[in-house]
């Protein structure tokens, strides 16, 4: 595979289902040997732009290759995709699943019996999955579509519905992927997801709003604010941060406006305390999703 | 890493990923209760209540009874044949297509035929099985069957594999037209009980149509039917026991068309699944 060609090459991608447009125009690049993180909003299509980047979904418009080649000629010999639920059929068991995808893709290898050991559902294998919690599923999907030799994996929200003790775990064989040359596109609406990732992408259907390492993500978010003690403080903020005051827990935030100060908002917000914080992942997922586009 | 594929050749992997789906369908199927009941209990019932209620075998010889009972015995299997290669296969679709399946295995180097074919061959021997019972419990009650050669089941499979393929193809295409997937199994259940009525169950009461009943020769159920009642059944004179006019489909033409029925019906299958299921035409 050449190093100077990209895995994922997205242009201009557009999905939409009769009158309801998905995707708007999505351009996106994705390096050999990278993990990308795509983050939104719930409903903005990030699953239809992984099923897109994948060949399981025919864009409207635009194109997508994998490796220089476009991903409707490659037919799926270069990626494996995990869906959620896209691999679980109830009446089947978690052995009998995965019996049924080692039939289907060449490049499936006995790795899946490591993983679903690692993600401890090893003793659940001959349960069906109408008994699995999400949670269960998930595991054993990701354990399926890791199993996949292929140098792309494309993941959709794979830690959903998992227990923040198991999200590590996941992020582990996922490296173990990246290690061995393997290249991730994955979404999620967990800011833990962040530590996985080498880039992420805050996307809306619109298109990518932002893309760059988690670092200089949250480099760019502007001065973090948050108002705590007084329910009517966060009124405060309002005309001094860039976009909408947000909730994060019981205290409103906002990204504080050039030029603006602490004491303007101390002015007004009564007993409450005002005080700068450094930024979170969450910070910046609602910086650069909802209120960037303010900032401009 | 290599993206090169290290399965075997074509041929090798078609076969592999036929027997994934049919082994899957297999699974799905007989852990399916409803399915169990509307493709074996339910046409051994239909049976059982047409031969209790709706023939008056009071006037007839014993041996009359026993072949009639057998002919409806095979007219029912065929029913149940149909109801799995039209409903139940259609349901089997519906649920990967609206649990979204396949735009997972649209991602996948998956063969359409491999898909079609596999559910296909896994529909098959569910309605052999579920045809076997059927005349099992005719046999029980009194039906009398008798093989007319040695071809006579390799005949009698052969036709029910042509009814199969041209059925399955309908059922695919359902769910690749009907706008939303969960509807063709309504409309496959509908096909499956307006074939076997207006063709005078399955073909073997051609005197209850009021106009010409030379088409039960030619439309796909009744002809695989009347081929099956000539080979199982010693039905003695066909026009005494009701089945004739027409006369019994034997004829090189009559077999030609069931194969016609086949080609059709596996060249639609195929050509459907690819361009709808696989060419993302359904959602």
């Amino acid at each position: 595979m050449s190093v100077d060609r990209p895995a994922v090459e997205a242009r201009n991608v557009h999905k939409a289902y009769g009158e309801d447009g998905v995707l708007d125009g999505i351009d996106l690049t994705v390096a050999e040997n990278e993990v990308l993180l795509l983050m939104g909003p719930n409903g903005t299509g990030k699953t239809v732009l992984l099923s897109c980047l994948a060949g399981g979904t025919e864009p409207s418009e635009g194109s997508v290759s994998v490796f220089g080649t476009p991903v409707s000629e490659d037919g799926g010999r270069s990626l494996s995709l995990l869906l959620q639920g896209g691999a679980s059929v109830d009446t089947l068991s978690g052995r009998e699943t995965a019996a049924f995808y080692s039939r289907l893709h060449p490049e499936f290898t006995d790795r899946w019996r490591t993983y679903v050991d690692d993600l401890g559902i090893d003793g659940d294998l001959d349960k069906r999955i109408k008994y699995y919690s999400e949670g269960m599923k998930r595991k054993l999907e990701l354990s399926l579509a890791l199993s996949v030799d292929a140098p792309l994996y494309l993941l959709d929200e794979p830690t959903a519905g998992v227990d923040l003790s198991m999200v590590q775990s996941f992020h582990r064989v996922i490296r173990d992927r990246v290690a061995d040359g393997g290249t991730v596109v994955a979404t999620s609406h967990r800011p833990v997801d962040a530590d996985l990732a080498d880039r992420v992408a805050f996307v809306n259907g619109g298109g990518v709003l932002a893309v760059d390492t988690p670092e200089a993500l949250l480099d760019g978010v502007p001065t973090v604010v948050r108002v705590v003690g007084q329910a009517t403080a966060g009124d405060a903020l309002a005309p001094h941060v860039v976009g909408d005051p947000f909730y994060h827990g019981d205290e409103r935030r906002g990204f504080l406006r050039e030029h603006a100060t602490l004491a303007d908002i101390r002015e007004h917000a009564g007993d409450a305390t005002v005080e700068t914080v450094e930024p979170s992942y969450t910070d910046a997922f609602n910086y650069y999703v909802h209120a960037a586009a303010d900032n401009e | 890493m290599s993206i090169e594929t290290r399965g075997g050749p074509p041929l090798g992997r078609l076969l592999e990923q036929t027997t994934a789906f049919a082994v899957r369908t297999l699974q799905t199927l007989r852990r399916n209760s409803a399915v169990a009941f509307w493709a074996v209990a339910f046409p051994a019932m239909f049976y059982l209540l047409s031969v209790s209620l709706f023939i008056d075998t009071g006037g007839m010889p014993a041996e009359v009874v026993s072949a009639v009972k057998a002919t409806h015995a095979v007219s029912y299997g065929a029913f149940a044949a149909l109801t799995v290669f039209l409903s139940t296969f259609s349901q089997s679709l519906v649920a990967d297509v609206e649990r979204g399946r396949y735009r997972q295995f649209r991602a996948l180097p998956v063969s359409p035929a491999a898909d079609f074919l596999g559910r296909f061959a896994a529909a098959y021997l569910f309605a052999v099985a579920a045809v076997l019972a059927v005349l099992g419990v005719g046999a029980a009650t009194g039906a009398a069957f008798t093989l007319r050669s040695a071809a006579s089941i390799p005949v009698a499979l052969l036709g029910l594999l042509a009814l199969g393929l041209f059925a399955a193809s309908i059922a695919v295409v359902l769910v690749a037209v009907v706008p939303d997937a969960k509807f063709a199994s309504i409309v496959a259940v509908s096909v499956v009980m307006l074939a076997f009525f207006l063709t005078g169950y399955n073909g073997i009461q051609p005197g209850m149509l009021a106009g010409a009943a030379d088409f039960v020769n030619v439309v796909p159920n009744a002809l695989a039917t009347r081929l099956a009642v000539h080979h199982l059944v010693a039905a003695g004179g066909w026009t005494q026991a009701g089945l004739a006019p027409p006369g019994a489909p034997t004829s090189t033409g009559h077999v030609a068309l069931l194969a016609g029925y086949a080609v059709a019906g596996l060249t639609l299958a195929v050509a459907a699944t690819r361009r709808s299921l696989y060419g993302g035409a359904v959602r």
